[in-house]
């Protein structure tokens, strides 16, 4: 009986607790419903600041090894000595294929256009952003991986057991390009035109996406002829041609666009008399920066910053002990031109074959384009209003050379203790010194406490710039036969830098505007996408040694050999009594960490696509040399 | 006296779980070799050691993905693998050869049936060959002579970029740079009657040295060589 009554209570109560639907329906605390979040504007801004926050860049400041790839530095790292003891790189590496963002890009386009909770205005301008952020992403996919299905709304699985109306083949690489172009087209209007707004698009952002994706579509289309084996049947890979003319001259419209002040008053840096500084400072001055279009932003005292500065500060008398690992190569310093416009290799001996001594330790990089010490720290040169101490050794009368190998070091030489070392080396195989002789100054935060890793740096990182739109609109004005119009807008970049001659329209050549771009641009992460678009990467990287005599031959030559990095060390003449006592000589050298030569093989033009997803979809096709 | 019998009865059971677990769900590792080279008309490629390879695919288990097997530089290959049905193709546009249309519908891949240990010889199509190469070593310096013989004529052919003669220490000679120490581009004048010569860097200081005849057909990534042959002081 007693058992009745328990069973009986039991089911009362559970019959009971039932009845409370407020209880067991409660809105989620941790979720935010997606009705409620695209009705309120602050929070479909911070759906879209995160979508911001996943842009995929190739380089990127919180990356020092990606912004200093393929040999323009020697990497002064210990972990990272095998990229130069290596023939080349996996059909994998730089592949991409994050179509998790693309749906949550897809999602929020839909939802705000759902939306009834946000104002028109409101609207219109954030999903002419996510679309932003959609087309910046299938450029980088189509750059990385060549044609890609087009995903345009979040698909939705159906659980039938059968997901093939779910996989989409790829399209064509000339079908991606022109979405990305075509997007710009209809958002630019959309955007605000702002010169302001850097962090977040802007008219200004999408036309320079727009030229920049014609450009490089352009030159796929012209140049991938000469490469005939990396190209798809289907053209997943490879753009006709004919085509060629029609992307140049939408590159040269959207690129004037800017130039011209439709989007803005964008204009060239040029706010410091000091020509080197004033380029070093386009990429630290935030204040009305009229350069910078379209900016990865941080802060500091947030989660959002980054140590650039840390790992790369000349390491001696830096705010931690660490710093020098991009070691800017000989073969880009060589390349900045002298102030007359003319290439010349940095003139470390006389005719006879014998060493130069100068009286500075700075004195070989005189009267030379004034972007090399704005990108490059070389001996002599300041950081932080300190003097770096690089040279490699002390050169005695005989012939024989008095080294050290820690940092600074002091020998006895005819009696007298001598520093026989710089403190930031160059010592071959230390890690964090110039062993290249050279630190990088691009990006560098000159504030205090920029170096400290409790503070670390607000720098921004710059994707798209007024100076690499002017070199855009020379490039297609150049492909477009109008040699004119490209010397113009090169002349105003090196005006800039301080070249005193100017190119006259017959000097414009291919190696010309490639040499710009080489020069102008880098350590920005795009000299990658120029070696591939050109379809020169594997004549520029063809897995052969470079001899020392090479090194210094056909400066400013498009398709000069770039497989391994030299540097060129400084040694300090130790001979009382003589007219060279204490003056500079240089050597050419290659660190000797450098071991093996770059391949960079046809498959490598276009990154491999995963097993797992061409085994999720059959319609994806493989691609070339793959 | 009971504690100690629990402790003995967890060991036990201990033990015979961790023996119990073995075996299980566990396959036995691959047992059979799979062997062979890379020939034209049964003479084995020479090509650069672990360049070239081509990829075996066995359908039946899940999801698919390639065994990968690369060509040593004489041309061979060797694969442990487990006995099935297996397909094999190579990478598209691997090697300084095109491969054999075997028919319409099959294309290149080549079906065959692992049983046992097997050997294979892959009949390949390559742009060139090199002949006759001989070398002689005088002194410091190496002379080598052969002639470059055209396989594929016609529309596929493609022409002869360079020749080369290369040098190592080591019997791996190839134009990867950590695979010699010097190589001379020959004239090519005449491909019919190739000579060159290649002087051994002075820090080398071993009696013997390895040399080796690379062609580079150009639009080609991967060069065909001749065997390599070692030379003594």
């Amino acid at each position: 009986m007693k058992k009745h009554i328990y069973i009986l209570l039991a089911l009362a109560l559970l019959s009971g607790s039932c009845n409370d639907d407020e209880f067991l329906d409660r809105d989620p605390t941790q979720i935010i419903p997606s009705d409620k979040a695209y009705n309120s504007p602050e929070l479909t801004l911070s759906i879209l600041a995160d979508l911001y926050n996943r842009y995929h860049d190739f380089g990127t400041v919180e990356n020092w090894q990606s912004l200093s790839r393929f040999n323009v530095a020697f990497w002064s790292d210990n972990g990272s000595y095998g990229a130069f003891q290596n023939n080349g790189w996996g059909y994998g590496d730089w592949g991409t294929w994050d179509y998790g963002y693309i749906r949550d890009l897809n999602i929020f386009i839909e939802e705000v256009t759902a939306s009834e909770g946000l104002e028109e205005a409101l609207k219109t301008r954030f999903i002419a952003e996510a679309r932003f952020l959609r087309a910046s992403y299938y450029f980088t996919l189509v750059k990385r991986m060549g044609g890609v299905p087009l995903i345009l709304e979040p698909l939705e699985y159906d659980y039938s057991g059968d997901p093939t109306y779910l996989q989409h083949s790829r399209e064509t690489e000339a079908a991606v390009y022109d979405f990305v172009i075509q997007e710009a087209e209809e958002i630019r209007d959309v955007l605000p035109n702002d010169v302001n707004s850097k962090s977040r698009a802007s008219m200004g952002a999408a036309l320079a996406m727009q030229c920049r994706a014609a450009l490089y579509a352009g030159s796929i289309a012209k140049y991938g002829a000469t490469t005939p084996q990396v190209a798809l049947p289907g053209g997943e890979v490879g753009i006709p041609a004919d085509r060629a003319d029609g992307y140049y001259t939408t590159a040269l419209q959207a690129a004037r666009k800017i130039i011209n002040g439709e989007a803005g008053a964008y204009d060239l840096y040029q706010k410091k008399p000091d020509l080197a500084d004033n380029f070093a400072g386009i990429f630290y001055d935030k204040a009305s920066n009229p350069e910078a279009i379209f900016v990865e932003d941080y802060k500091l005292q947030t989660g959002k910053r980054h140590g650039f500065t840390i790992s790369n500060q000349p390491r001696f008398g830096a705010e931690e002990e660490e710093g020098g690992r991009i070691n800017p190569a000989l073969n880009l310093v060589q390349s900045f031109e002298t102030l007359n416009g003319e290439f010349e290799p940095l003139p470390n001996k006389d005719a006879s074959g014998n060493y130069i001594a100068y009286d500075g330790i700075k004195d070989i990089f005189e009267n030379r384009d004034a972007r090399l010490e704005g990108t490059v720290i070389v001996p002599g040169s300041s950081f932080k209003g300190q003097e770096v101490d690089i040279f490699a050794g002390i050169q005695l009368p005989d012939g024989t050379v008095v080294s050290g190998d820690s940092r600074g070091q002091s020998k006895d030489i005819d009696g007298t203790s001598v520093q026989v070392v710089g403190f930031d080396g160059p010592i071959d195989g230390m890690e964090h010194v110039a062993q290249s002789g050279f630190y990088v100054r691009k990006y560098q935060d000159p504030k205090d406490g920029s170096g400290q890793r409790g503070v670390q740096s607000d720098v921004w990182f710059i994707r798209y710039r007024f100076g690499e739109v002017l070199l855009n609109a020379a490039e297609a004005a150049f492909e477009l036969g109008q040699p004119d119009v490209a010397a113009e807008y090169m002349n105003r970049l090196r005006e800039r830098a301080g070249i005193t001659v100017p190119l006259a329209p017959g000097d414009i050549t291919f190696d010309r505007i490639a040499h710009e771009r080489f020069v102008e641009l880098a350590f920005e992460g795009l000299y990658f996408f120029d070696l591939k678009r050109w379809r020169i990467a594997h004549t520029v990287m063809d897995g052969t040694e470079i001899s020392e005599t090479e090194i210094m031959e056909n400066i400013g030559s498009a398709t000069k050999r770039q497989t391994q990095p030299y540097g060129l060390w400084p040694y300090k003449i130790h001979d009382p009594g003589n007219a060279d006592h204490q003056k500079y000589i240089y050597k050419i050298i290659r660190p000797s960490r450098v071991t093996a030569s770059d391949r960079f093989r046809f498959g490598n033009y276009y990154s491999e696509i995963g097993q797992d997803i061409l085994n999720n979809n059959p319609k994806i096709v493989k691609n070339p040399n793959h | 006296m009971k504690t100690l019998r629990i402790k003995h009865v967890l060991t036990g059971l201990c033990v015979s779980a961790i023996l119990a677990s073995c075996g299980i769900d566990n396959f036995d590792e691959p047992d059979t070799f799979f062997s062979g080279r890379v020939v034209y008309n049964g003479e084995p490629l020479q090509v650069r050691h672990d360049a070239v390879d081509f990829q075996l695919w066995q359908p039946g288990y899940g999801n698919p993905g390639p065994v990968g097997v690369r060509l040593g530089q004489d041309g061979s290959f060797s694969s442990k693998l487990f006995k099935g049905e297996y397909k094999l193709v190579f990478t598209n546009n691997v090697g300084p050869f095109r491969t054999e249309i075997i028919n319409e519908q099959q294309q290149d891949t080549i079906f065959f049936t692992l049983e046992g240990d097997m050997t294979m010889d892959v009949e390949v199509i390559p742009y060139y060959m090199v002949r006759n190469a001989e070398f002689s070593l005088s002194g410091n310096t190496v002379e080598a002579s052969c002639s470059i013989e055209q396989i594929i004529t016609g529309e596929d052919a493609r022409n002869v970029e360079r020749v080369t003669l290369y040098l190592n220490g080591t019997s791996f000679v190839s134009d990867n740079d950590q695979e010699n120490y010097t190589g001379t581009d020959a004239d090519l004048n005449n491909l019919d009657a190739i000579s060159v010569s290649a002087v051994i860097p002075e820090d080398n200081v071993k009696d013997y040295v390895f040399a080796r005849i690379g062609v580079k057909v150009s639009g080609v990534e991967d060069m065909i060589f001749s065997p390599v042959e070692k030379l003594e002081r």
